[in-house]
């Protein structure tokens, strides 16, 4: 990127940006993390994969997932995604309501395909798949934990802006610290795509 | 901020209903499959619309189509240094395990080299043959692709032995030939051979593999066995495979145990084969035919015609036990000579017998009167010989000394004390004779991973009487400051609980040793 070019990027989200890429460090920081986090998931499918039909003792992933629950749960995740490109949609026409209620939105979806998530582990114990019982049961939880976890930090991150958006408000100038909550969701949202894929549909196919 | 081609939110609408079409789409296809459409389509498209889905996150949520590349090019980096992890994990421990059978032409063409006439080939030839064994590996590959279903073709031994002769000819005929000239004509001389008549082997692979594991512990994953205790199988299940009656007698052998000296290859062996009825028909019929074609053992068999898992249903009820298993070993009739040869019935299993109660009456008294005098605090008040002789089931495993296998059997020696001093552990010790235990265990600072069987066959004072056994044995009775036998009372309460393996396992982990 010449010199030329980047003079004439416009500054409306001047917050951090770096002089050489002129690009806001906080954005381009959230791709870098999401590339090494995708080196991490990476590696916990692949050792679900090398796993897979391994265990000596059930119960198998046949015997507990139940796709028509899963595919309600990545719906609403599905959803939640739609959700935030309203929120940042709104708070780049300075439309703070919608801002907020989108924001607020996110959120709430993402409770609800967390307890989803909760129920659906408490099920399995009660099957008898637990962390430590079979090679299944490790790397299951593994895996759909960490996404979990992901899914949780990213709630409390919306909340959080949801709550300062009232203290200190929010306008379009903000837009940027918006945008990178929204592509790690987002992204929480691609890793849920594979893991349904991959965890829970192939079993039945 | 180059965000200059704002779409209105009509796009992300219209994003957001297809992503939920395609999630519905792939819930359908998978939950109620179109008949006109195979398993291998299914994924195919399934996969197909998550990339898509994928795709269209990124693309518009994630808006990269309006973003600098840059964001692009590092988030790209993420996706092939992260895939190109997985698919090396993929890569290092499922393709070595789907390759497997190919090793042994390794080990044929290997041989090559050292026939006798070997030696008179130039430098040059030799050098190829030896290289010829690192090629190969990908000639054969690309030559017998395996099908999804896991079926494989192996080429009848004859075919092969034909092959190596031609090969070896050729070699000899043409010495000046270049090395590119030679490997063409090897390649042409092998291609004919695959399509003439293969032993075509069609069964569930992956689950015959992945039952094995339990096998492994003692038959061990080379399939060479333990001497003097478990049999080798390579080999040795292809002639019981081929032998008169051999078909239904593994069957029998994986649903009711085999107990009792054998010879194999002329060499004895003596250890205990557990039952493994609870297994479902479908993994005993998986890992039947994973022995019988494993470790070269494909290449034995003139025909093979797999087990099937309605086969194994039709041999359980029968109610026979381990010695009735010996009995239907001893009336096989092995197809070729150099197979193995059985003892003589009636006299041999009445020896064996005999030699076993003798071996370790000799053995353990030492140890034990030993124990009695330094320990006087210690009565044995349980039945010792009944103790003694049930313990001669454990030894394949746990050896006769009571050192267990590093890294798959723990040892007795020190660690039943441990476990019979921790809270809980009495009763620990009684659930893990009868239930089994499986998982990784450490005991002392290293690790073992095989597999108990349970022993509920057992009756409730044997159970308790090898428990008692494994605490006073070999110098454990100094370990333990009051040591109040197990009883068969205790074993009894304990039945009945149909705990699995991995039960038993969690409730060790709950015992809190170190």
């Amino acid at each position: 990127m010449s010199a030329h070019t980047a003079a004439s990027v416009d500054h409306t989200a001047s917050h951090g940006t770096y002089k050489s890429t002129n690009l806001p460090d906080i954005k381009l920081m959230m791709w870098v993390f999401l590339a090494s986090d995708i080196m991490f998931f990476g590696t916990l499918l692949g050792t679900y994969l090398v796993y897979r039909n391994r265990s000596l003792t059930g119960p198998f992933p046949t015997d507990v997932l139940d796709i028509p629950l899963t595919t309600v749960s990545t719906f609403v995740l599905l959803m939640s995604s739609f959700l935030m490109v309203l929120a940042l949609h709104s708070l780049r026409q300075d439309d703070i309501f919608k801002f907020r209620l989108w924001t607020f939105g996110v959120a709430f979806f993402g409770a609800i395909f967390l307890g989803f998530q909760i129920y659906e582990f408490i099920h399995f114990v009660d099957l008898g798949l637990t962390l430590q019982g079979n090679l299944f049961g490790t790397t299951f939880y593994v895996l759909t934990g960490t996404h979990g976890v992901h899914v949780a930090i990213g709630i409390l991150w919306l909340l959080s802006i949801f709550v300062h958006s009232f203290v200190k408000p929010w306008t379009s100038k903000d837009e940027v610290y918006l945008e990178v909550a929204g592509l790690y969701w987002h992204f929480v949202d691609l890793v849920w795509i594979v893991i349904f894929t991959v965890v829970y549909l192939v079993e039945f196919i | 901020m180059a965000h200059g081609k704002h779409s209105g939110t009509g796009l992300y609408i219209t994003v957001a209903i297809i992503l939920a079409v395609i999630t519905y789409i792939e819930y359908a296809i998978v939950e109620f499959p179109p008949t006109w459409m195979s398993s291998g389509w299914v994924l195919f498209w399934v996969i197909l619309m998550s990339i898509v889905k994928f795709w269209m996150v990124i693309w518009f949520f994630m808006h990269l189509r309006d973003d600098p590349k840059i964001y692009t090019g590092f988030f790209s980096s993420g996706i092939v240094i992260g895939v190109g992890t997985f698919v090396v994990l993929i890569a290092m421990f499922i393709l070595p395990r789907a390759v497997a059978p190919v090793m042994m032409d390794d080990v044929m063409v290997a041989d090559v080299a050292h026939v006798p006439d070997a030696a008179a080939l130039s430098d040059e030839l030799r050098a190829l043959i030896e290289s010829d064994g690192a090629t190969r590996p990908q000639a054969a590959r690309s030559q017998t692709p395996r099908p999804r279903d896991g079926s494989l073709a192996v080429t009848p031994p004859a075919a092969r032995t034909e092959g190596f002769a031609l090969r070896t000819d050729e070699v000899d005929v043409t010495p000046a030939e270049t090395i590119d000239d030679a490997v063409e004509a090897e390649v042409e001389a092998d291609e004919p051979l695959v399509a003439e008549a293969p032993v075509v082997v069609e069964f569930d692979t992956e689950l015959g593999t992945s039952t094995y594991l339990a096998c492994a512990g003692c038959h061990q994953a080379s399939g060479a066995g333990i001497p003097g205790a478990f049999p080798p199988l390579a080999g040795h299940a292809a002639d019981l495979y081929q032998a008169e009656g051999g078909r239904p007698y593994l069957i029998g052998v994986m649903l009711y145990g085999l107990q009792g000296q054998i010879v194999v290859d002329g060499a004895t062996y003596n250890g205990l084969m557990p039952a493994f009825p609870h297994y479902d028909d479908d993994a005993i019929a998986a890992v039947l035919n994973h022995i019988v074609t494993e470790w070269g053992n494909a290449e034995r068999l003139d025909t093979f015609d797999a087990f099937t898992a309605a086969e194994v249903e039709a041999e359980r009820g029968q109610g026979l036990t381990a010695a009735d298993m010996l009995e239907q070993r001893q009336q096989l009739v092995f197809v070729s000579d150099d197979a193995a040869v059985e003892p003589e019935p009636d006299t041999a299993t009445v020896e064996t017998d005999e030699d076993v109660a003798t071996e370790t009456d000799v053995e353990e008294p030492d140890t034990v009167e030993a124990e009695v005098e330094a320990a006087p605090t210690v009565d044995p008040t349980f039945d010792t010989a009944l103790g003694a002789s049930t313990y001669t089931n454990c030894v394949g495993c746990h050896q006769p000394t009571g050192a267990g296998i590093p890294g798959v059997f723990p040892p007795l020696v020190g660690h039943t004390v441990d476990l019979y001093a921790a809270e809980g552990g009495r009763t620990y010790l009684i659930e893990m004779m009868l239930y089994g235990v499986q998982g990784q265990i450490v005991v002392d600072g290293a690790t073992y991973n095989g597999v108990m069987p349970g022993w509920q066959q057992l009756s409730d004072e044997a159970v308790a009487a090898v428990i008692n056994h494994s605490l006073t044995e070999w110098g454990n009775a100094d370990l333990i400051d009051d040591f109040d036998a197990i009883r068969a009372a205790e074993v009894e309460a304990l039945r009945g609980q149909g705990l699995s393996t991995s039960d038993v396992y969690e409730r060790r982990n709950a015992l809190g040793l170190d």
